[in-house]
This record gives structure tokens, sequence and C-alpha cells, in this order.
């Protein structure tokens, strides 16, 4: 098939307003969140799983790839097309089937926005645990791609662990569902579990049965500041051997602090070693036995400034500079670069000084960002793109975070993701054996290499 | 290429991460890439960057663009995504001229009084015939043809250049706006009864040509300063207290525009100074400035009303608890918050005629939040959502009907 | 042949820790089937050879703890891991622990009780199991709710693959979305993927304070209208478990009629309202008697019987127990519908009810058929929702869809995957997928 019998074909199955082939369109689905980009064949809005059935067999019988898109907010390179690839934008494809409360189950279409189900869940004073920094904008199809995490995380779980079952179209063109409405009904092999994170490799994802709970009934917010970082680290320790898990453990440090503090003037001490908003939930009746001990901990961590807020302004309040901060860099420099690095929690201090020390031998600024609790940091490497030579070094400044990561006993990506951009340091996280598996599991699904292609490794078909 | 050269550092700062996708109407309706924030800011980049030309889809994507402003208040980088959908309109303004021909049209009959009047003049005679003999339906476009008021006389010929009071307080020039005098006449004549009743003189400059702004939104700059010059010089020779209009996207044009617009002549630039301080907005005037005599205002029939936030006056002039301030203050008056009430209305000047699936498809999201909630009357402070939000309630089959703040506070000083 | 076979594996592991006799093999073997030798491997070069070899020859081979799932395994190899059982580290500071797979999950929860952790999965089988075959079986116990199913604990591992690939994947990190998720993947898979051999645990410290709530309730839709009251009022216990009086009567002799067993971990102080508020709805739900029991012993005796109970209906009964899902909310509706079907729910064998998951399961008389009865109970749940779980759940459920494409979907991918992992087909032959 020519090109333009494709288009003409895919016109067919999925209607002419959904599909864009012409030259803007393709730009506009060439890149995502990162600095990659790429102009594939066309781009089209399935609006049922009949549609994308259509879209995979006429994709086996052409020859060409299909990357699933939801908002192309990743920030792995996850979404970028290659010029034998036709974009599934699943946004069209958003309805709510159905929300269940009592039985703490909703179903719902993979292009839905997080935020607008969370909308809808608050109606009813539930909520999706899985809060991506992101959830505004991204769809839950996206979000199960990167399996992504947020800063809640640290008590409730990531994206996995509320995914109750799925229906999926297979590169085969077959329409499975695993799972189901509760955790019991998988059938032997966790389908659900090596679908969810696998970024549009294995299947398209096309209906989603999300596990939803109800609202906390209460919530306490507390600001911590310290001289060092250290201290702050030896906080987040102590309260979870205290039997404490916060909802939240945010961690900022000197940089981001100054740069928030250039974009709101709040008041924060810009000798400050590093900030930590803590948050926790749960029964009324436990909150200032917990709210105490942290003051404690706190106080004995040398901590400078404690506060709790008292009213949803002063929450507020607190929030700010963690609200602010991943924009506010721009002020220092028009780009940053998101790492997404873990380390085991007692490795925490260790992973931030070898990041500053990254940073001074590579001349480059970089803040961290963290989900402490958990040991996800997030270091903001600042450049401007148009100035080759420092992209250079911000790439393998990069290179280091993620090999200093591996070598405290962590991980490369925490939630964001292989995709391309992280690809080539992959065999340095997994041996030979393991690359191996995936290939075995890549090929069990998609033995043609029909989704994503060229996404998480390279293979040869 | 040097408008769009000089907004590169902001382009630049655009990094793509597509918090502003959720803010923007067209996107959330359209859901195409291109509809968005994002999309829009990464063409305007790619085209500087001559990896794209501007042919007619690139057109599209910037010309259906609300200029709503809801994108910057999203987007952490502090990018503006509505200045620089303007700096590419005017970029593409420089480039060959607005296209397509009906558009430049409109915009040059809006620009001149005269040729303004003859169209409203036509429309009321002949035009609404052919207009609904097009469509084949009372509706054009979204727009509610048949029902379309249009002032019998324009408002500005209906008054004295001068209305004033025993004991003014204040002198006040009445920037009446192209709506107002044509079309909702008696929503100027409700302002001007606000005034006088609060002890301040009316001065109603009769020369007062179009603002600007939809010129300027479409990149002709040209036009947009001949009117504002003339604005400014006819407004400032009154030697007014306070330049008054009740025009929201008036307002933001008279009081921040002219700032950018004369940027580039820094010897007329004290003058506009001079003049924008003095522009303020109805409901900011009266709260802000005048201190409403509550005891003054009588009770009605009580009414449940709701408020509808124009663009130009959550975002551009900032302006939202006034308006509310006034509504609460006005006896047997029931106030309730609609959802989303400071997401634009769809109307968004010539948007609405060139794209107006699009817009009927947000004007509808506007009149579903405004019938949930459960309001008898839509009060807001611009002329255009007034008729856009009219016309799709009326659509509908839905029987709110929509006034200015104005008309809402005018009444309570009727017996 | 077959004893030069077993001669090499006495070399690879050593003469003592091979067992070939079919009298002495006897202790280690569940099922009918004949294996050639049982195995007791001490390390993972070991387990590696031995995989190795047994590739090479074609031979079967089957997990276990203690004992080993003979069916299928008639001239194979029974590998035993009760010689790699250690706890290799526990660290406090990241909360994890690594652990031999052999290792029996009652010792493992001793010796964490000693150092003030828990690692909350509920035993499989409290006897024999151990923590490889928790992992290996996966699947949700009556805790879920509030702590996650068994996957959730599992951070890392170290795997023999069936070529005799060693696979070592995971960190002490809890978010970890690098590559594909073979960690989780691997849970549930019933010794097919590949056989553990070291393990990375998550753990938990352990709750402020620890209570149970027993109540009996003569009328069965008055102890699921009680659940519901909870459910509603957003008391979310840590169990929340209901037995028939056939079953009650095992746990608590002194048991009139259903039996509601709470679990209440937490925070002092919302525990104790909890369980005042809590006897509170019983009794006025109908509850003939409420009982709190706060002191360590009882509490803990009583969870013990709860287990064991467990054990049994995934050991012993196995074969007899109908296990289905529908949503906490559904309960009594479903429990109504189903005795229409089995008729007196009180006088038959066995319910259990896990109030806050919506789970059922039934355990059938020991003689009839059940084949048919599974199919009922498939269409009464899948018409409120849910399904019977499992593998023979998804058949069944594609068989009332009669959607004989979407088990040959299921069905083939299940296959492809174990086929590309294990071509030869020699690990755990009496797992059917
Ligand atoms: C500023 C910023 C902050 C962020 N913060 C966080 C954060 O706190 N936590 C976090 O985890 N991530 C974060 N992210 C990353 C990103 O937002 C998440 O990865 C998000 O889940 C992506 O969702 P999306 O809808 O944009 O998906 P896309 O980017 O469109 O796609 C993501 C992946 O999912 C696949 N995919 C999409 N839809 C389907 C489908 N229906 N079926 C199969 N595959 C599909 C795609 O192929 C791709 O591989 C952040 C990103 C930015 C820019
Ligand atoms: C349908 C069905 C019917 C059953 N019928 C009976 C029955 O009649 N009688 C009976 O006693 N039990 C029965 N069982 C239980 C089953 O045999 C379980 O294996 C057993 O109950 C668990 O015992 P355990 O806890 O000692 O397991 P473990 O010995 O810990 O092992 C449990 C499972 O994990 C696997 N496994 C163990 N260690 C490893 C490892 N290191 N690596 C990989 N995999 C490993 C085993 O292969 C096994 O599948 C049945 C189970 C099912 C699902
Ligand atoms: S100004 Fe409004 S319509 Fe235009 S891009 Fe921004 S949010 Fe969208
Ligand atoms: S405009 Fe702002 S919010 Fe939108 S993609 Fe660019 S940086 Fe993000």
């Amino acid at each position: 098939m020519t090109d333009k019998e494709i288009i003409e074909q895919l016109k067919k199955i999925v209607g002419e307003k959904n599909v864009q082939a012409d030259k803007i369109g393709l730009t506009s689905y060439g890149y995502d969140a990162t600095l990659l980009s790429g102009v594939g064949l066309a781009a089209v809005f399935p609006l049922s799983t009949e549609h994308v059935v259509k879209l995979v067999k006429l994709a086996n019988e052409a020859g060409f790839s299909l990357i699933p898109r939801g908002a192309g907010t990743n920030l792995s390179g996850g979404t970028i097309p290659d010029e034998r690839s036709v974009t599934v934008n699943f946004n069209r494809m958003k309805k709510i089937l159905d929300i269940d409360t009592d039985n703490f189950v909703a179903v719902v279409e993979p292009g839905l926005v997080n935020f607008d189900l969370q909308a809808e869940l608050e109606k009813e004073g539930f909520y999706y645990p899985p809060d991506p920094a992101s959830y505004k904008a991204t769809t839950l199809g996206g979000n199960l791609g990167e399996c992504s995490g947020g800063p809640r995380c640290f008590k409730y779980g990531v994206t996995r662990d509320y995914i109750l079952g799925l229906e999926v179209v297979l590169p085969n063109g077959k329409v499975i569902q695993t799972g189901g409405r509760n955790f019991n009904s998988e059938p032997e092999y966790d389908l659900t579990r090596i679908i969810v994170g696998s970024e549009g490799t294995l299947a398209l994802i096309t209906k989603i049965f999300l596990r939803i709970l109800p609202l906390p009934a209460a919530k306490k917010t507390m600001l911590a500041i310290y001289n060092r970082v250290e201290d702050a680290s030896q906080t987040v320790s102590d309260i979870v051997a205290a039997g404490i898990v916060p909802t939240t453990l945010e961690m900022m440090d000197n940089l981001l602090i100054n740069t928030a503090e250039d974009a709101t003037g709040a008041g924060l001490p810009r000798d400050a070693g590093a900030l930590l908003i803590i948050e926790i939930d749960g029964h009324p009746e436990d909150m200032d036995e917990q709210v105490e001990t942290i003051a404690g901990i706190c106080k004995k961590a040398r901590v400078r400034e404690f506060k709790i807020a008292r009213t949803a302004a002063e929450v507020d309040q607190l929030w700010l500079a963690r609200r602010v901060v991943i924009g506010s860099v721009a002020r220092r420099r028009p780009s940053y670069s998101l790492q997404d690095i873990t380390v085991p929690r007692s490795m925490f201090p260790n992973m931030v000084s070898g990041i500053l020390q990254i940073a001074k031998e590579r001349n480059l600024e970089v803040g961290i960002l963290a989900h402490a609790g958990d040991g996800n940091m997030h270091p903001l490497v600042l450049f401007d793109q148009r100035i080759e030579e420092e992209v250079e070094r911000v790439h393998l400044a990069e290179k280091d975070i993620c090999t200093l990561a591996l070598e405290l006993g962590g991980t490369m990506s925490g939630e964001h993701g292989i995709g391309l951009l992280k690809k080539k340091y992959i065999t340095l996280e997994f041996s030979p054996v393991a690359m191996d598996c995936f290939a075995k599991i890549k090929n069990s699904f998609d033995p043609r290499h029909l989704l994503n292609p060229g996404k998480i490794m390279n293979l040869q078909s | 290429m040097g408008v769009l050269n000089d907004v590169y550092e902001m382009l630049n700062t655009c990094n793509k991460c597509g918090f502003c996708l959720t803010a923007c109407k067209t996107y959330k309706t359209d859901l195409r890439e291109p509809m968005s924030p994002r999309g829009r800011i990464q063409l305007i980049k790619k085209l500087v960057d001559g990896v794209i030309e501007p042919d007619r889809d690139y057109e599209d994507a910037i010309n259906s663009c609300l200029l709503c402003g809801e994108c910057a208040v999203a987007c952490p980088s502090g990018v503006k995504g509505n200045e620089l959908v303007l700096a590419a309109r005017r970029d593409l303004k420089l480039r060959h001229g607005i296209k397509p021909f009906a558009k430049s049209f409109a915009l040059k009959t809006l620009a001149s009084p005269s040729r303004l009047e003859h169209g409203f003049n036509f429309f009321k005679g002949v035009g609404k015939g052919i207009l609904k003999k097009v469509d084949g339906l009372d509706y054009f476009r979204g727009v509610d043809i048949r029902n379309m008021p249009v002032a019998e006389k324009p408002f500005l010929e209906q008054v004295p250049e001068q209305i004033t009071v025993s004991n003014p307080q204040k002198k006040v020039a009445f920037f009446v706006g192209c709506f107002l005098n044509h079309s909702l006449d008696g929503t100027a004549h409700s302002v001007v009864k606000v005034l006088t009743k609060n002890n301040c003189d009316v001065i109603l400059p009769k020369d007062q040509v179009c603002c600007g702004l939809p010129q300027y939104a479409y990149g002709d700059f040209e036009r947009a300063k001949a009117n504002a010059r003339k604005t400014i010089e006819s407004f400032l020779d009154c030697k007014p207290d306070a330049v008054l209009t009740a025009c929201a996207s008036c307002g933001s044009m008279l009081r921040d525009e002219y700032l950018k617009l004369f940027a580039d002549e820094p010897g007329y630039l004290p003058r506009v100074k001079e003049f924008c301080a003095k522009v303020f907005e109805f409901s900011e005037f009266v709260e802000d400035q005048i201190k409403l005599d509550e005891s003054k205002l009588k009770a009605h029939t009580s009414v449940k009303v709701t408020y509808h936030d124009p663009c130009h006056m959550a975002r551009h002039l900032k302006i939202t608890s006034q308006p509310r301030k006034v509504l609460r203050s006005i006896p047997r008056l029931q106030f309730v918050e609609m959802n989303e009430a400071n997401r634009c209305c769809g109307a968004s000047g010539l948007v609405q005629a060139f794209y107006h699936e699009l817009s009927t498809d947000i004007t509808r999201q506007k009149t579903q939040n405004i019938v949930d909630s459960g309001a008898e009357v839509v009060a807001t402070s611009c002329p255009a959502c007034m008729l856009r939000i009219q016309g799709g309630l009326n659509f509908a089959g839905k029987k709110q009907t929509v006034v200015h703040v104005a008309d809402l506070l005018a009444k309570a000083y009727e017996d | 042949m077959s004893n030069e076979i077993v001669n090499r594996i006495k070399g690879l592991v050593g003469e003592d820790h091979v067992v070939d006799s079919p009298a002495g093999m006897v202790r280690y073997l569940k099922g009918q089937g004949q294996p050639l030798a049982v195995v007791m491997p001490g390390s993972t070069v070991e387990v590696a050879e031995i995989v190795k070899l047994a590739n090479k020859e074609n031979l079967k081979v089957a997990v276990g703890g203690l004992s080993v799932e003979s069916r299928g395994l008639d001239g194979g190899l029974a590998m035993v891991m009760s010689g790699m059982n250690q706890v290799l580290e526990i660290d406090h500071a990241n909360l994890t622990a690594t652990v031999q797979p052999g290792l029996s999950h009652a010792e493992f929860s001793r010796i964490l009780a000693e150092q003030n952790l828990v690692f909350p999965p509920e035993p499989y089988a409290p006897k024999t199991g151990s923590v490889g075959g928790c992992f290996a079986l996966g699947g949700a116990d009556s805790q879920a709710f509030q702590y996650m199913p068994v996957r959730t604990y599992l951070l890392g591992y170290e795997m023999v693959l069936p070529n005799g690939d060693i696979l070592e994947v995971g960190n002490k990190c809890i978010k970890n979305v690098s590559g594909y998720d073979m960690i989780h993947f691997a849970v549930g898979s019933r010794g097919t993927l590949g056989i553990f051999t070291r393990l990375l645990v998550k753990l938990l410290p352990p709750p402020a304070v620890k209570m149970a709530l027993v109540a009996d309730f003569a009328s069965l839709p008055k102890a699921c209208q009680a659940i519901a009251t909870l459910i509603k009022r957003r008391i979310f216990p840590t169990r929340l478990n209901l037995l028939n009086p056939t079953l009650a009567a095992r746990i608590d002799p002194g048991a009139k009629g259903n039996l509601v067993m709470v679990d209440l971990t937490g925070f002092k102080n919302s525990t104790e309202l909890l369980a005042e508020e809590m006897a509170g709805i019983f009794h006025l739900a109908g509850s003939g008697e409420v009982r709190i029991v706060k002191e360590a012993e009882a509490y803990a005796k009583l969870w013990q019987e709860w287990l064991d109970l467990r054990g049994e209906l995934n050991t012993t009964w196995a074969e007899r127990v109908l296990d289905f899902n529908v949503g906490p909310m559904k309960l009594a509706a479903v429990l109504q519908a189903l005795a229409d079907i089995t008729g007196d729910l009180a006088a038959y064998p066995g319910l259990v009810v896990e109030g806050l998951l919506g789970r059922v399961r039934l355990l059938l008389p020991a003689a009839g058929e059940k084949e048919e009865m599974a199919v009922k109970v498939n269409t009464l749940a899948m018409s409120f929702g849910g399904n019977v779980s499992g593998n023979f759940g998804s058949k069944l459920v594609c068989r009332a869809y009669n959607d004989a494409e979407m088990w040959e979907g299921i069905e083939s991918l299940l296959g492809q995957i174990r086929r590309q992992f294990d071509p030869k087909g020699i690990l755990a032959p009496g797992v059917s997928l």
C-alpha cells in the first residue's frame, strides 16, 4: 500500500475528521515533553475498541507501526513517531463508563484525563490515588503506559497498584480482558501488570478498571526547613521508622528554594539547605498524635523552621513553593532536563551529594526535587537548548546521574519510563539475561514489532 | 520575521510539558494538538525555525485561538500562549495581509464608525433575512440572528454630549464601544443611569471610535493604532476624572494593550500612560471608586443570578470580585456561582464567525454550566459575551436571560 | 540411564541432598506422580546446574518449599527448596529483607516479629508454605483492602530460568518502572517462569495497636447487612471476614450461628473508637454477642485459627472450593441468590466471605458434580459483575459470553509466553495455564 492508500484506509476506519495527515498536524504529533521529535505517517483518533481493532489489522496488512499516545507529556520520548508509524491518539476515547463507589471500582476509557476523573470522583467523595504532578493534562492511558507515580504514592503506591483489569487490543488484532473488577480475577500470568508500564509496546489499552478509594477523613500539612539536606533525609528515615506513613514527603534543595523564592517572594530563607513538605492523612483522631511525633523527629534533626497548616489557606501557602518550583527554574535558564532516578531511602544523602558533585564537574546548574519518602528524585538540570555544547554536557551529566543511582542500588526510572531517551543506558541497569527476558515478553505479545517500535530497547525483528 | 524573533525567548521557554492543555477550551473541545496552546506555540516556533510554512492549516491553528489567556495562567514556566498567538497573527498580517477577504472586510468595517453604522443598518434591514435564508435557520454560525438586538438608532445619537448632575463628585467620560452603541443600547443607558444616580457627570464624546482590539487581535497594528490614537486624544481632551467602559474587551485594550501597542513610540508613551491610568471597568469603578450606597437600592422580585467572568475581565483586567460584590449588594438578588465561571464563552471576536463549530461547542459548555447552576439570570460584563451566551441559550431552548451587571444595578435604582 | 542422571545430580548437590527411593520420597511429594528423585539444592548455582541438566535431558522439574506437587512429574525431578532457607539481610533503614525462597513463611514472620517488623501477606498454607511459594502463588488475602495484594511486597528477585540462566531484577526502591515489570509479572506464575532463588521483599513497621472483634449472627443476611453498614460508614478494618456456622464452629466451638471476625490495626485513638463504634453497629444489626479481643495472646490465637482455616481451603479442600468476587456491597444479594442454588447456606459445608474485598469462597460437598456447580455459580457471579476467579474463571467467563475468540486470545498469549521462556516445557508440569 502506498502512503496515500494507507491514509485513505485510515479515513475509512475512523472517519475523515479523525485522521490528521497534513504537515502541520504531523508536526504536532512529533514531539513530547523531551527534546526529541520525529514525523510520522498520520495521526488517528479512534473512538471505540472496534476502531482500534481495525487499525491494528490494517497495520498488520500494510506493514506500518502504531504509536499509542495520550497527552504526549511523557518525559521519555515514548510517543516519538518515525516515518513508518501512525500515531494512535486515545484522547477522544474519554468516557467514564462506570463509577461504582459501593464496590470501589471505576471503569474508564484510556483517553480520559486523570484530572477529569478526579473531578467526577470528588463529587462522590472518592478519589483515584495516583497523582502525577502532570495529572491535569495526562490521560489514564498514558499514566498506565508509564506506570506513573506522584507525591501521594509513598503511602498509596503507584499506578500499577490501582489497576484491577484492562481491556486491550493485542498486536494481532485480538481483544482480551485481563483481570476484572477486583483483586482476585487474574488468570495465572499477571498480564495486567506486564502491560502497565510497558510504554505502549505490548498492547493498546482500550478500557481500564481502576480501584478508587474514599477521600481520607482528615489531612495535615507541615513544612520543615533545614540548614542541611542530611538533616532532611534523617527526618524522612525517622518518620518512616516511627511507623508513620505520610502521603507526601516532598523535598526541594537550596537551588530550588531560591528559584521558588524568586518566583513567589514568599519569604523562604535563601540559605536553607532543604525544605520538606510533609502531609499525613487518616482518621481525625490520629492526626495530633502523629503531628506531635513528626514535630519531635524534625526537632531532633535540627529543623530550623517547622510550620503546621491550620487552615486551607495555610495549606495552600505551604504548598506554594512546591507548586511553582518546576516553572520557577525557567527564570534562570529556558530549558531543563528532568531526571527520574530512584535510590534506596538510606542512600538518599549520598545521591544528593553525588548529584551536586556531578553538577560541579560538568559545570551545570542542577536543582533537586524529590519524593523523598520513596527515594525518587528529579534532578532538574538547567540549560539552554540553543547552546549545543551545553546540551552535550547535559547528556553527560544525565548519564553520570543514572550511573550513580545504579551504583547506589537504585534505578534510572522511578516513574517516567525509558522510551527512547534512556534506552541507551538500559543495559547499565539490566543484565543480558534480563534483556533477553524483555525480548521474550515483547516477542510473545508483538512478534512483528508493530507497537511503538524502538522504545525501551532495540530488538532485531 | 522580526515580530516572532522578538518573542523567541518565550517560545524557547516552552518545554512542552502540556500543563496548559486542560486550561484551553479549544483543545478540550477539539482535542487535536494544533488546537492547544502547546501545539500553537510549537508551530510558531517551527515556523521561525523554518521547519514549516505558514499554510492554511497553520493559519487555522493560529486564528482559532480565543486569546482567552487561560494557558498563560496554567503555564508553570511563565509562557504566555495568548501573547505568542498575537505575535503570530501580527507576523501573518505582515507576511500577506489579513486573509480571508471576509475577515479583513469585517475588521475594516469595525474600525470605521460610518461603515459600522452602515453595516448594522443593513443587518437591521435586509441582512437578517438573507442570513436566515443562507443557513435555512434562524441561527447563523451559532449566533441567534432573529433575536439579535439592533439599536433603533445608535446610542450616541440618542444622548447629549454631556449629562450633568446637581452635585457632581466625579467627571466620567464613557467609552461606549461598538456593541453598546449599536446593539445593546439599553445597557449603555443603564450605565449612564448608575453613574448619574451616583452623582457623576457623564461625558459622551461623539467622535469616539472602535477601541482597535479586533484589528489588534489579528495583527493589523496600523489600523489599531490609528483608532487608539484617536481614542486617547478625544478622551484626554475632555479632561475627565475617569474613562469608563462597560465592555471588558474594550477595557483590556484601553488599559493594557495600548501600552504594548505604543511601546515603539517612546515619545508618545507618556500620553498613553496618562490615558491608561484613567481607564476603569464599570464594576470596578462602582465598587472601588464611588463606593456604592446600598441603602439607595430598591428591592424588586427576587431573582437567582449567576455571573460569567469574561476572559478579558478575569485574566486581562483581573477584575473578579467587584462584579460579584455589586451583584450581592442588590436586594433580593440571590447570587449563585456556576461551574467554570471564568472559562471562555466561545465568542472571542471573529473566532465565532470563522470557527463556528468549535465556538458553538464551547458555548454549549458554558450554557450547560449556567443551566446546572439553577440561575434564572446570567450577569456579565462584556456585550460580546452577552450576545454569544444569549444566542447559545436560545439555541438550546433555555429560558435564562443574559444581562449586564449594569442592567441589574440600574434596575435597583428604579421604583 | 536414569541412574546415571541421579548420579550426576548427586554429583551436583551432594549425595545427602538427593532422595531417590520411592519410600524416602513420599514425605516430599503431593499427588500421584513418581519422579526420579527429590533434590534439595543449597545454592543458586546448584539450582541452575540442575535445571541445565534437566533441560539437556528433557526432564520435568517441579518446585516446592517443603513438598512438591508431583502431578505430571513422572520420571522428572522434584526440587525441594527447604535447604535454601536463610534470611540473608534485614534492612531496617529501607524496610526490606533479602531471603532465600525455601524459608518457611511462618518462620519468617517469627523472625521479623523479633525485630519489630511485619511481612503482611497471609501464608497460603501456614504449616508448609515457603516465602518462595507465597510469591509463586500470589493472589490477594483478606487484608488486601488495606495492605494490597501479595505482589506489592516483592521488590526484586533472583531466579533460575527454564534454560538455566540466572535472572536478577529489582532493587530496594518502591518506585521502579525501568524496563518491563518482570518483578510483579513473576508473582502468581506458580513456578512456570522460573525458580526463585532469592527474594527481596518489602516490610512494614508494626501497627501501634491491634485488636479484634468477634460477633455472632444467627442470620446470614443480617451479618451481611452489618458489613454493608460498616462500608457505608466508611469504616475499613484490616480484615472483615464472615464464616458460616459450619466453619465458625471450627474456630470457636461456642459460636452461635455465623461468625463475623474483624481485625483492627492502626493508631490507638482511632482504633479504640472504631472498635466501640463497630460493636454498636453489630449489636444494632442483630448480633447475639460481640466480643472485643484486646489481649495479645487471644488475638494471636484467633488469627492463627483463621490462617489455619484458610490453609485448609487452599490445600486439603482446594479442589472443592469455588472462589468468586462480586464487590462488597453486593454480598447480601449475591448470597441470597446463591442460596437458591445451594440450599440453606448455614448448613452448607463451608462459606467464607472476605467482606472488604467482596470475595466469597464456597466449600462444595465432598461428593457430587463440581464443574456443573462451578458453571452455575459463575453465571450467578457474572450477573453481579464478578466471576469465579483464577484461570478456570476466565475460561468460564469466556464460555458464558460464548466468546471462544477471547479465550483463544488469552490462552494463546499465555501459551506463547510460557513457550518463549520454557520452549521444552520442563518447569512445573503439573500447572496448566
Ligand atoms: C512537568 C512534568 C511533570 C511530570 N510529573 C510526573 C509525575 O509526578 N509522576 C509521573 O509519573 N510522571 C510525571 N510526568 C511524566 C508524564 O506526565 C507521565 O508519564 C504521564 O503519565 C504521561 O501521560 P500522557 O497522557 O501524556 O501519555 P503519553 O505521553 O501520551 O504516553 C505515555 C506512554 O503511554 C503509552 N500510551 C498512551 N496511551 C496508551 C494506550 N491507550 N494504550 C497503550 N499505551 C498507551 C504511550 O505510547 C507512551 O509510551 C511529568 C511530566 C512533565 C512534563
Ligand atoms: C487448583 C488447586 C488444587 C489444589 N489441590 C491440592 C490438594 O489436593 N492437596 C494439597 O495439599 N494442595 C493442593 N493445592 C495447593 C497447591 O498444591 C499448593 O502448592 C500448596 O498448597 C501450597 O503449599 P505450600 O504453601 O507449602 O507451597 P510452597 O511449597 O511454598 O509452593 C507453592 C507454589 O509455589 C511454587 N514454588 C514454591 N517455591 C518456589 C520457588 N522457589 N520458585 C518458584 N516457584 C516456587 C510451587 O511450585 C507451588 O506452585 C491445590 C492448589 C490449587 C490451585
Ligand atoms: S489563549 Fe485560550 S484559546 Fe488561545 S491557546 Fe491559550 S487557552 Fe487556548
Ligand atoms: S506553554 Fe507552558 S504549560 Fe504549555 S506546554 Fe509550554 S511550558 Fe508547558
